[in-house]
């Protein structure tokens, strides 16, 4: 571990998923680390290999993924490597659920519609903390309220289709967290939410991760609310992080293209209609058969020939904690993430 | 002769099974100009995408009218008129939908799906025309002709939505509702369809009702926006207008809610409390009464009229004029 | 070099892919389902030997021989005390057993019949077409050879396989395609409309399938009148038997009617202004159609069942004409069985078929809509 602060450290995670027409190279070499107590966020469009990396932190992807790298993790039994522990042993169990969790985009279908919420956050409670009925049901329900459910030993008996969209993902959020976990991971929490639900349930987040002193890894592709949520950001493209750094570096000042292009897609809430939003021209390029060379290249505005599409770039350290992997980035002298025209 | 191309007045949808009534729309007015771009923003359950339906007439209004003025200058009730001047009529009003996915016939090539409209309102048309029209189309909305021939799944969800676009205008039309066309789509190809839907506004003269969820996009695209509540219309206002000046509780609560992408700004919440209540029992009064800061009262007992408060601002709130509500104010962004 | 025309095979699999229509991608779902296409085969070949039935069958179905009954199949020998003389079959002595006084077949070695290839036999029609005498294959005169031993009547039992192929192959075909068109249109006009013709429609179809089949089945080919031609029993039982399907045919084309009421697409067109019937034709029909056509391959063997087992109860086919059923009444007794086992070969026959038949929907069920 290189840090002594360090929760979690990602080293040159690849994974590699066999299909009929080649090999889809997911992800594609992921370096990045989390902070005791900081919030991550990890932005991508689809395709990019978010949700790969954060099941691979878990050991939850499907066994057809071949996955390769480091993933340390500072557990309560010392510093241990995720991708080598065994699979269906009983380390990897220790931490799924209890040392690290992770709620999903869809709480809806999470839960199984025959058990009631209270029995499926109690399985955790009871897997983790105590097999005794009485405490561990106490708990539970603490936990419930913990999270703003109203009526929490009414609601406890109750079936998750009596639940709200808003409801549920609260429910999901006591059942990640009722261990006290070191990391939580947060999968798009609140894309499906009402805008109203989705402020309520990322200011719970927030107020409970300072309440236990907890890691985020936050994986959304929504800009507005990794503003709202994240310390340090991490940008990733077609299975490669492009640039890390600080949130304010990352959309006021940001140095990769596609970071660049992303943040002028946006138009920001409150602010002087613009006449056109930056767009990116093309579409994200299938990860089969990848040519030479940044995965960028076709899509980017200022490439240069001969060096982008032949060499990967390196990161390269453009400020205090802020990583760029881009050939041009020491050509470019610092431009507005608005001014793109 | 009218100013308005379109104006909804008083339409209502309610759905009843086994004795319970969901009243999807209640009440909806407002109007549009040719040209203009409103906006219709609100949360699960508001019923904005019932009303497009409803406007275009994909499913039947329980009552209300929709006046348009068609080219002629005669204005007709789209939701009232004959089956052969609903023939007529209908090209002029077109849909696109949110779910690139399922808005395609997967067993068609795209040809057929973007020409479908022409064969059935021009029958007589060539097909070496019809599929001149659809190449002409296709190169207008961003996609390569040559792959007309292709089928849907050979497509990504920005291009799907692109071949909608180009299958609700082939045929014409004067005014398109657009069902959330961006939200399933990635943030670098909703730019590029946003784009793209101002471009053919501006070249060919449409009028669009924007239906979104998406607050920062609906503020970009629109000149007018109106804000649901579980089915009824709280607010209608020009954009800049309701962004920094909201008169009604809910769309002060909603405009601070929404995350801005900008790390330096404050967010200052306002707390809703509650849900959203079931739209088949909704509350007594107004519709928002439970969940408002402000409420008093006559909020609990009688429902608030939906009022001309100023020229072009309408609002439903028993205390639009006293409250001072707050909403964004327009700084320029901060540079590092 | 090799890197580009790796590229440019990758670029040509995508572009066959992008114009593949519903059916390509479903064929080429299909072609990995081992077991399905081996039925496949399996199916292509019993079809052609029924096709050709009247031309392989060594004899007809009237053809009979008192002198054979019960006999066991036939050996063919190739060498005669050493000699290669090429097929040929020695001639049949009845004999009885000393002890237990059984009739026994024995090869008397003194005759010997040559098999010969295209030879002349009873005359038939080929296709119900062409008037022809020329067999497969035949033996010289006054043997006799069978493949697959005699029945009780001193019948050729491989010749009656043959034969009885031609309806137990094709009545399930008949009736499936009776199905078929009574599903599409009652199941359409019920999802289509809904309401209280969906309601009436529904609970017809409900009680139905309620109804026990083998009592049905009884009741129905009970009322075929007793001396009507050959041809016109057929065509009953093809009816009777598509009633086992269609009710389940129906409710699919109506489940699929009323989910694909509600997709966007068929919205799109109708705001387009399409008409209802193109609606219909050109979106809702190619969209169940391949559900039909899985179901549709699952419920054939419930039929080849059903035939079989009628005319195994002697409701069926009804002689001259043959079926594997009717063959089948030839092994109910478990004496007869035991003596002669030569007699279960037909009951072979029907599972090969109804596996098959199961095999291939099986394929097409995870072959059918690419789209999910």
């Amino acid at each position: 571990m290189d840090r002594k602060e360090s929760i979690v450290q990602v080293n040159n995670l690849h994974i590699n998923i066999k299909m009929d027409e080649g090999i889809l190279t997911a992800v594609r070499g992921v370096t990045f680390h989390i902070d005791r107590g900081e919030t991550l966020g990890l932005v991508g469009e689809s395709g990019c290999g978010k949700s790969l990396t954060c099941k691979a932190i878990l050991a939850i992807n499907d066994p057809k993924c071949s996955t390769s790298g480091e993933i340390l993790f500072n557990s309560d039994d010392g510093v241990v490597d995720i991708l080598r522990l065994p699979p269906k042993g009983s380390e990897i169990r220790n931490i799924r659920g209890k040392q690290i969790s992770m709620i999903f985009q869809e709480p809806m279908v999470c839960f199984s519609p025959l058990y009631t919420i209270g029995n499926q956050i109690n399985e955790c409670t009871r897997l983790h903390i105590t097999k005794d009925k009485k405490k561990s049901r106490e708990i539970s329900i603490e936990m419930m309220k913990k999270v703003g459910i109203a009526n929490a030993e009414k609601r406890y008996d109750q079936y998750p289709h009596e639940f709200s969209g808003g409801m549920l993902q609260r429910a999901l959020i006591a059942m990640a967290l009722v261990c006290n976990p070191k990391l939580l991971i947060a999968d798009e929490p609140t894309t499906a939410l009402d805008v109203t639900i989705q402020a309520q349930i990322l200011e719970l987040i927030k107020e409970l991760q300072k309440e236990l002193k907890m890691s985020v890894l936050f994986v959304t592709h929504d800009l507005g609310t990794v503003a709202r949520m994240c310390d340090r950001v991490a940008v990733m493209y077609l299975g490669k992080i492009v640039e890390t750094g600080p949130v304010e570096e990352i959309y006021l000042s940001p140095k990769h293209p596609y970071t660049i292009g992303l943040i002028g897609s946006v138009h920001k809430i409150g602010s002087k209609r613009k006449e056109r939003l930056y767009s990116i021209e093309g579409t994200v390029p299938l990860a089969l058969n990848l040519p030479a060379g940044c995965g960028f290249y076709d899509r980017c505005h200022c490439r240069i020939d001969g060096v982008c599409n032949v060499k990967e770039p390196e990161p390269v350290e453009v400020g205090p904690n802020h990583v760029v992997s881009c050939h041009a980035v020491g050509q470019k002298t610092g431009e507005e993430g608005h001014d793109i025209e | 002769m009218s100013d308005y191309i379109l104006e909804i007045k008083n339409l209502y949808k309610e759905y009843t099974s086994k004795n319970i009534t969901v009243k999807a729309v209640t009440d909806i007015s407002f109007n549009i100009k040719k040209g203009e771009t409103v906006g219709i923003v609100g949360e699960s359950g508001c019923g904005k995408t019932t009303l497009g339906r409803c406007i275009v007439r994909g499913i039947p209004a329980t009552s209300g009218q929709v006046l348009y003025t068609a080219e002629d200058g005669v204005t007709y009730d789209f939701l009232n008129i004959d089956k052969k001047k609903l023939k007529e009529l209908r090209k002029d009003i077109q849909m696109i939908f949110q779910d690139p996915y399922s808005s395609l016939d997967p067993r068609m090539t795209v040809l057929n799906i973007i020409t479908e409209p022409l064969k059935a309102n021009f029958p007589k048309m060539k097909k070496s025309e019809m599929e001149l029209r659809a190449a002409e189309i296709a190169e207008k909305v961003g996609l390569n002709p040559s792959y007309l021939k292709r089928y849907p799944h050979a497509f990504s969800g920005g291009q799907r939505q692109r071949i909608g676009i180009a299958r609700a205008l082939i045929i014409n039309p004067r005014i398109i509702v657009c069902d959330e066309p961006v939200s399933a789509l990635d943030v670098s190809i909703q730019a590029q369809v946003i784009n793209l839907l101002k471009d053919l506004q501006r070249e060919l003269g449409l009028t669009y009702i924007f239906i979104s969820h998406d607050l920062s996009v609906v503020e970009h695209i629109s000149d007018k926006v109106g804000v649901m509540y579980l089915g009824k219309m709280v607010e209608f206002a020009e954009t800049e207008a309701l962004f920094s000046k909201p008169l009604h509780p809910y769309t002060e609560a909603l405009l601070s809610s929404v995350p801005v992408a900008d790390p330096t700004v404050k967010m200052n919440r306002i707390p809703l409390k509650g849900e959203i209540p079931n739209p088949a029992n909704p509350p007594s009064g107004c519709y928002f009464h439970e969940r408002c800061s402000y409420c008093v009262d006559k909020c609990t007992k009688v429902a608030p009229e939906y009022r001309e408060i100023e020229k072009d601002r309408f609002v439903a709130c028993h205390r639009a004029e006293e409250l001072k509500l707050k909403g964004f104010t327009y700084d320029e962004p901060k540079a590092i | 070099m090799v890197l580009q025309n790796v590229m440019d095979r990758n670029k040509r699999k995508e572009e066959e892919y992008y114009l593949a229509s519903q059916w390509t991608l479903m064929r080429r779902k299909f072609k990995k389902h081992k077991l399905a296409m081996a039925s496949l085969w399996v199916l292509g070949f019993l079809y052609f030997v029924a096709l050709f039935g009247n031309f392989i069958a060594p004899y007809n179905l009237v053809a009979y021989n008192s002198k054979i009954v019960n006999a066991p199949p036939t050996k063919i020998h190739m060498f005669h005390e050493g000699k290669y003389i090429g097929p040929f079959v020695y001639g049949i002595k009845m004999e009885r057993d000393p002890v237990s006084k059984r009739k026994m077949y024995i090869e008397n070695k003194d005759e010997i019949y040559k098999i010969k290839w295209f030879t002349h036999g009873s005359e038939y029609k080929l296709f119900g077409l062409i008037k022809t005498d020329i067999h497969l294959f035949g033996v010289e005169q006054g043997g006799v050879v069978l493949l697959m031993g005699a029945d009780s009547m001193g019948r050729d039992l491989f010749s009656r396989m043959i034969l009885g192929s031609q309806v137990s192959l094709t009545v399930p075909f008949a009736g499936a395609i009776i199905s078929f068109v009574l599903g599409i249109i009652i199941g359409g006009i019920a999802g289509y409309f809904g309401g209280a013709i969906d309601s009436v429609i529904s609970r017809i179809i409900e009680v139905l399938s309620a109804l026990p089949t083998i009592p049905l089945w009884m009741a129905l080919s009970a009322s075929i009148p007793p001396d009507i031609p050959v041809v016109r029993v057929y065509l009953y039982i093809t009816i009777i038997v598509s009633f086992i399907s269609w009710t389940g045919l129906a409710r699919i084309v109506r489940g699929k009617f009323i989910s694909m009421r509600k997709e966007d697409y068929i919205m799109a067109a109708r705001i387009a202004g399409v008409s209802t019937w193109k609606i219909i034709i050109k979106h809702m029909v190619p969209g169940f159609m391949s559900y039909l056509i899985v179901s549709l391959t699952l419920g054939i063997p419930g039929m080849i069942i059903g035939e079989t087992s009628m005319s195994f109860l002697g409701l069926g086919i009804r002689s001259p004409a043959t079926s594997w059923g009717v063959l089948l009444q030839e092994a109910q007794e478990i004496t007869s069985i035991a003596m002669h086992p030569w007699k279960l070969i037909p009951l072979f026959a029907v599972i090969i078929t109804v596996l098959a038949f199961n095999f291939i929907g099986d394929g097409l069920r995870d072959a059918a809509d690419p789209y999910k």
